[in-house]
């Protein structure tokens, strides 16, 4: 049976998905639309907008002691407090009471262009490291008015995971908004994936070459709004509680899962171009770099596809 | 009167073909064994070569056939049996399958956006 093309594509995680499964198996069809429940069931579980996910019990619980988690949730808040960790805070998944209070309080198909903002937190409202989590007995614990919220990461570690569940069938490559992993090569073949030009969406900068691995962008181009007279994005840098105010407009990174090149692309945003540059190379990833004159800083070996070229 | 009787002396001509007929004999069983290690030589060295071709890996067994792989101006790979690889490429069978026949994408299939 000769292999052939899988794809599904539906809405998940306030983003596009997109599936596509390489595949002789008769099964195909069959994983996917369970990929596809996969990524119900992590929204359903991690997302600070429903107040019925774990996420929302757990941020309504700040202050009470620790709490009880499902191991979905446990899991994912053990990734994004080692992410904190190897960035040494440049990502930081506390932020919530930042973003609420620059106006990102609801999903952001709902928030519209223009936004309320509350009065800025103080700086004691944040910090990964008051994050404690009871090992043993599986407990999390937060301080009082402190609030998580596990938007990029969560959606790269399910596009990782849904990869890694179909890569069974074949090879893979999951899309969820822009934040990609592959495994495998259809026919041999490397998967050709564009990066977008992010001051011209209908144009692109790039074409990759994706083998096993992933690639994610964060820009501050996308998730824009108006508050307070101010032109707000939801790239918080740690250090200050506002938006990040870095030389850099975009960055794209390629790592070995996406869970990485999404916490990243965000750290080396926030640092600008000369240390964001300097710590993918420490960490020996590779990026794409475009600050805000338009300008393309090549970090380490991209994979360049070979015979498909932007005009 | 007790009579003893002596054998008879043999003469030098017995003598002497007694003495041939030892000789021939000897020289009969020194090519006995000369023949027996030389029929023992070559059979151990005929197992010994036999035992080193089975244990050569597969890989290294000769190429039965030769298949060519000829670019067509569309793309596609065309196989096309010959058996002198004249200007061609060539590959074993094995290779086969991880050749792409046909490119699978002709343009990017998704693209990275900021999030």
């Amino acid at each position: 049976m000769m292999a052939s093309m899988h794809e599904v594509h539906f809405r998940a995680m306030n983003t596009d998905v997109g599936i596509w499964l390489w595949s002789t198996s008769t099964q195909a069809n069959l994983a996917l639309a369970r990929a596809e429940q996969r990524f119900e069931e992590a929204e359903a579980e991690l997302s600070r907008f429903r107040p019925d996910s774990g996420l929302s019990r757990l941020n309504a619980t700040a202050g009470k002691g620790p709490q009880p988690v499902s191991p979905l949730l446990w899991t994912v808040l053990a990734h994004a407090v080692d992410a904190a960790r190897r960035t040494r805070g440049m990502f930081d998944p506390t932020l919530l009471e930042v973003l609420r209070a620059a106006g990102y309080n609801r999903s952001f198909e709902l928030l519209g262009s223009s936004a309320s903002s509350l009065p800025a937190p103080s700086r004691s409202a944040w910090g990964w490291h008051c994050i404690r989590l009871h090992e043993a007995a599986g407990l999390v614990e937060l301080p009082a008015g402190f609030g998580i919220d596990l938007g990029g990461i969560a959606k790269g570690w399910t596009v990782d995971r849904v990869a890694l569940s179909l890569a069974e069938h074949g090879a893979v490559l999951v899309d969820a908004g822009g934040d990609i992993r592959a495994v495998g090569a259809p026919g041999g073949q490397p998967w050709p994936v564009a990066v977008q030009d992010p001051f011209d969406e209908t144009q692109d900068v790039a074409v990759l070459a994706l083998g096993d691995g992933a690639v994610a962008t964060s820009s501050i181009g996308r998730r824009r709004w108006q508050s307070g007279g101010k032109t707000m994005h939801h790239l918080i840098d740690p250090r200050t509680g506002q938006p990040s105010d870095s030389d850099l407009y975009s960055v794209t990174v390629l790592a070995d899962t996406a869970e990485e090149a999404e916490v990243a692309a965000k750290t080396a945003l926030m640092l600008g171009t000369a240390a964001g540059a300097d710590w993918l190379a420490m960490q020996d990833l590779a990026g794409l770099l475009i600050d805000r004159r338009g300008q393309e800083h090549h970090i380490g070996r991209l994979p360049i596809h070979e015979t498909m070229v932007i005009a | 009167m007790t009579e003893t009787v002596k054998p008879p002396k043999r003469t030098a001509s017995a003598r002497r073909a007694a003495k041939g007929n030892s000789a021939a004999w000897k020289s009969g069983l020194l090519a006995l064994s000369l023949t027996t290690v030389f029929a023992g030589t070559a059979m151990i060295a005929r197992l010994d070569s036999s035992l080193q071709v089975a244990q050569q890996p597969a890989t290294e067994q000769p190429v039965q056939r030769v298949v060519v792989l000829q670019q067509q101006p569309s793309g596609e790979f065309v196989e096309r049996r010959d058996t002198s690889a004249g200007s061609f490429s060539t590959f074993s069978r094995a290779t086969i399958p991880t050749m792409p026949q046909q490119p699978v994408f002709r343009q990017p299939l998704t693209r990275t956006r900021g999030s």
